[in-house]
């Protein structure tokens, strides 16, 4: 939940120049929403309106995404191969697509934390440097 | 053919656009659905709760596009995966299938190569000589400018220096208009002299056919004033011969033998007149001020005036020839006009350049294609022979399932594998096949140095493999996908299906007669040249040297100068110890070409409006018909007669009988002018073929290299040929000793051309026998591959019908009537293949007839020998699987049935 944490505390910190909600645009940010994707699907095959209520929940509502992407997003993960993609019965009867991370997927997932929790230590550590 | 869709939706699937699945937009849908529901359960109204989730989705349209053009890369990368490893499955098990029957694939490798090879080949050379234009800008406009008359026999004239300057000044169809001849220059340097293929030209020729000059500038009209002459231009070749590319060379002198010349520029590789490759450009300088004389001596080249086509330049041309007698009355009487239709032809330049070559080759790429049907028709029967044996095997695969697509597709991997690896084969073959054919073919083959294997070779080769390979893949497909009579009475059968029976009789029957027709046309060939080597010259070439010389300028500005000079060197040569005689000609005989003189004979005057015949006037020294051992009645000039000025003329044989049938033509008199003085007919000569060993001989005289006073019309000869012949019989022995001599008379004296009289007969054979090695190479694979696929197609029969065989022993048939049941099946085929070759044969070699010599086209003795020898092959080959069917056990034979 590093990620998530450090995610949070830099979206808290920017929240002005942000506006309301981080608009995703930059390839930085595009990884990390993937990354992001990757983990809500960690728990349990979700739709992508699922991903978009858990990002919602576990972000407190901060880190605002417009939920459009998310679905660029499962695509391109599905075409890596690290999710699949399946047609079924949501919980209130409609037809939804739900997606099921791969094993593929959780490499890709546990690999991508490191390096972001490394990527994180290290730009932490940097902005912690006093003048020598 | 029931595959046809089932494999066409697959094609299309691998090969065409993807289409993905469209669902970003349900599932958006679904997303806008859930969020408005939940909205509304938070108390907003419907709409509210829509808006709301609509704007939290962002632009969906974009997210929509984003997420498809996502999908469609995806999808066509998982397809490129799926379509390499499908081809790579495919090529593996082919390679694996064609491994386990190494013979089956040798064989047709190198079936198929050879005819690949010999095809690409011939179409290299086809198109490198024939088909691509001269390597000059605005080639489709050049032309070349020669007359046809009638009566001159040899062959056409060029133009004059009149007829020259007066096309320029009013030929209105031509943009540009050069004249030229090339001969050979002397060239002085510290290590003596050296004679040089030069073109004497205008300047014109330059713009002509565009040539650039990499150093320097080419020649100009200024260096081709008259009087002047003193500017020359290097070939690139000799330039990096003799300066070793010295970039300084421009501006310095070398040193000719009428003078100095300045080099003024160099030529940039590949830059060449026409025809023949030259080391020197040197100035015409002709003046337009020179009394025209009849004198057609020079080449002329032009460019037409963009538009304007060949025929109309023709026409103009002619109207201004029309107009010689008023205009050039001096040269050009009506009463000439008349007498030798003289009339100019336009033709371009590059149907001039490649002349009759072209049909040689057309034919021979005509052979080449027909042996590559017949390896085609060999392949294909080895095809056929291997799907019959894998026909039960295919037959249970099919009955438990394998798709005929899968099938088909592999059948036709395996057949592309096979004979696109054959056409790379074949490649390589031409490649050395080309490099054999330069080397062999002979100097008079025009633009043999632009011959190279092209990328339009290549893809000949490539095409030509492809096609077949599809061809062959499909063979399998002819036939009903499952066919289960095959696994019930299958290899059961004593015989093969009557269906394919025929086929593969039909494919021996056309094998073997383009075989025929093949090697009817190489037998033509050989019997022409077997005629010309029949041929007697008139002279006796064995044991003769013969080479170029002529006096320098110091030596040999007038005829008594000429003549000193001649006879210095004869009489030293003569004295040499090997030399037995020796003589000098102005042009050896059988080359052809030279140029002709008018005859007059004291006494037969021409009757009013009679125009003189014109007959070849070669110059002759005292020996040379000893030296040729030239039959002579009466006698030749002796040296005194000559240097006193008082020598007459020798005729030919054939001119002695045609202009003085019932006289002796010893003591007559005649000469070119048709005034006295006359010279005297002192002996007469035997008949010479001049013109080549395929013409009759010719009427010639004979003249002295010194006229009598008052005759001397030509000037004294500027290089002759001096004929040698040695003791021993050894005539190249003697080059050495007679450069020494020549050397010793006249430091300065060039030297060219050396060559033994019997290779001055032989490359007048040249041409006859290139074709006749290449088609006679033709013939001889066509042989080989009609006798082994008859061969291949009688075992394989005779294997199919083991079971007859034994049956026919047991009810007492002898071993030899069974061998001769097969052979004579098998000569039924060949000699129907014999048939239709035969009628072939008939009906197209008449395309060869200006190519043969003294054979007919359908000569009954050439193909009543080749259909024998054919029949006779086709019988051997069907001998051996015959006997081997005689000798089947009938019980084996009968239990393995």
């Amino acid at each position: 939940m590093l990620a998530g944490r450090a995610l949070e505390r830099y979206v808290h910190s920017h929240r002005n120049s942000l506006g309301r909600g981080v608009v995703m645009q930059l390839d930085l940010l595009r990884g990390t929403l993937d990354m992001m994707v990757l983990r809500a699907l960690s728990w349990h095959p979700m739709h992508g309106y699922d991903v978009a209520r858990w990002l919602e929940r576990v972000s407190d509502d901060a880190l605002r995404v417009e939920e459009g992407s998310l679905y660029p997003a499962l695509h391109r993960l599905a075409a890596r191969g690290w999710v699949t993609g399946q047609w079924g019965v949501s919980e209130n009867n409609r037809q939804a697509k739900y997606y099921t991370i791969t094993t593929a997927g959780r490499r890709q997932l546990r690999q991508e934390t490191e390096t972001w929790a490394a990527f994180i230590a290290a730009v932490a550590k940097v902005l912690a440097a006093r003048p020598a | 053919m029931s595959w046809i869709p089932d494999r066409y939706r697959e094609l299309r699937a691998m090969v065409g656009g993807v289409t993905p699945e469209r669902d970003v937009s349900d599932e958006m849908a679904h997303h806008v659905a859930m969020r408005t529901a939940e909205n509304v359960a938070r108390g907003m109204s419907p709409e509210a709760a829509r808006a709301e989730a609509l704007a939290r989705l962002g632009d969906a349209a974009a997210y929509e596009r984003e997420a498809e053009a996502i999908d469609v890369l995806a999808a066509r990368g998982q397809r490129r995966i799926e379509v390499r490893d499908a081809l790579g499955r495919e090529v593996r098990l082919a390679v694996r299938g064609l491994g386990r029957a190494p013979g089956f694939s040798l064989v047709v490798l190198a079936t198929l190569a050879l005819g690949i090879g010999a095809a690409t080949a011939i179409f290299t050379l086809l198109d490198s000589v024939v088909l691509r234009p001269l390597p000059y800008p605005n080639e489709n406009r050049l032309v070349w400018i020669e007359s046809e008359v009638s009566g001159a026999s040899q062959g056409p004239w060029g133009v004059s220096e009149a007829g020259y300057f007066y096309y320029k000044a009013h030929a209105h169809t031509l943009d540009a208009l050069g004249a030229f001849f090339s001969s050979d220059a002397t060239v002085i340097t510290p290590d003596g002299a050296q004679a040089l293929p030069a073109m004497f030209a205008t300047a014109s020729v330059f713009d002509v056919l565009g040539l650039r000059t990499i150093l320097g500038r080419p020649l100009r009209a200024s260096d081709d004033q008259p009087g002047e002459g003193t500017a020359v231009v290097l070939s690139h070749k000799y330039w990096m011969r003799a300066f070793h590319g010295d970039s300084t060379v421009v501006g310095r002198t070398i040193r000719l033998n009428d003078g100095l010349r300045t080099v003024v520029g160099v030529l940039g590789p590949g830059e060449e007149p026409p025809m023949r490759s030259v080391d020197l450009w040197l100035t015409l300088n002709l003046d337009p001020a020179d009394p025209p004389i009849n004198d057609h001596h020079y080449s002329a080249i032009g460019r037409l005036a963009p538009g304007v086509h060949a025929a109309a330049a023709q026409r103009e041309l002619a109207a201004l020839t029309a107009r010689f007698p008023d205009d050039l009355p001096a040269a050009y009487s009506a009463a000439f006009m008349r007498a030798y239709h003289f009339t100019p032809g336009v033709l371009s330049l590059r149907d001039r350049v490649v002349g009759d070559a072209a049909r040689g080759i057309w034919i021979v790429l005509a052979a080449a294609l027909l042996l590559l049907v017949i390896a085609c028709a060999n392949v294909g029967n080895l095809f056929l022979v291997r799907l019959e044996a894998r026909r039960r095997d295919v037959t249970i695969r099919v009955a438990i399932g394998a798709g005929t697509s899968h099938l088909a597709w592999h059948y036709l991997t395996e057949s592309l594998l096979l004979c696109l690896a054959a056409g790379g084969a074949g490649l390589l073959l031409a490649d050395a096949a080309i490099r054999a054919l330069l080397a062999l073919a002979p100097s008079t083959l025009p633009r043999l140095t632009e011959v190279h294997l092209g990328w339009q070779s290549a893809a000949c080769a490539v095409a030509l493999a492809a096609a077949a390979g599809l061809v062959f893949g499909c063979l399998p497909l002819v036939r009903r996908t499952v066919d289960v009579d095959t696994l019930r009475d299958g290899s059961r059968g004593l015989t093969a299906s009557p269906v394919r029976r025929v086929a593969r009789g039909a494919l021996v029957i056309v094998q073997t007669a383009l075989a025929l027709v093949l090697f009817a046309a190489s037998g033509l060939m050989v019997r022409s040249l077997l005629h010309l080597r029949d041929v007697r010259p008139g002279f006796d070439p064995h044991g003769v040297i013969t080479l170029d010389a002529a006096p320098s300028s110091a030596h040999g500005g007038s005829y008594d100068q000429a003549a000193a000079f001649w006879h210095a060197v004869i009489d030293r040569v003569r004295a040499l110890p090997e030399v037995q005689s020796a003589g000098a000609i102005s042009l050896l005989p059988i080359g052809g070409g030279g140029t002709c003189a008018t005859l007059f004979i004291e006494a037969h005057p021409l009757a009013p409006g009679e125009d003189p015949p014109c007959i070849a006037r070669p110059l002759v020294t005292p020996g040379y018909f000893e030296t040729m051992r030239i039959p002579l009645r009466g006698r030749a000039p002796t040296w005194d007669e000559v240097q006193g000025h008082d020598a007459g003329v020798v005729v030919s044989g054939p001119l002695a009988a045609r202009r003085w049938p019932n006289e002796e033509a010893i003591g007559q008199g005649l000469g070119a002018g048709n005034r006295p003085p006359f010279f005297h007919v002192v002996g007469i000569a035997g008949p010479v073929r001049t013109e080549g060993l395929d013409h009759p001989p010719t009427e010639v005289v004979y003249y002295p290299i010194v006229p009598i006073p008052g005759t001397g019309v030509w000037g004294p000869g500027r290089s002759f040929t001096l004929v040698a012949r040695a003791r021993t019989g050894d005539a190249a022995a003697l080059v050495q000793q007679i450069r020494r001599v020549l050397r010793d008379v006249d430091p300065e004296a060039p030297v060219a051309n050396v060559e033994t009289m019997d290779e001055v007969v032989a490359h007048s054979m040249a041409r006859t026998t290139f074709m006749m090695l290449l088609l006679g190479v033709a013939a001889a694979m066509a042989l080989v591959l009609s006798v082994v696929g008859m061969y291949g197609v009688v075992s394989y029969l005779v294997g199919q019908r083991r079971g007859e065989m034994g049956i026919r022993l047991a009810l007492g048939a002898s071993g030899r009537q069974v061998t001769r049941l097969v052979v004579w099946e098998s000569a039924r085929l060949a000699a129907a293949g014999v048939f239709i070759g035969l009628a072939g044969a008939v009906a197209t070699t008449h395309v060869m007839r200006s190519l043969l010599f003294d054979v007919s086209p359908t000569d009954p003795v050439t193909l009543g020998a080749v259909a024998a020898v054919l029949l006779a092959m086709a019988v051997a080959a069907a001998w051996l699987p015959a006997r081997r069917a005689s000798r089947v056990d009938p019980v084996e034979a009968l239990r393995a049935g």
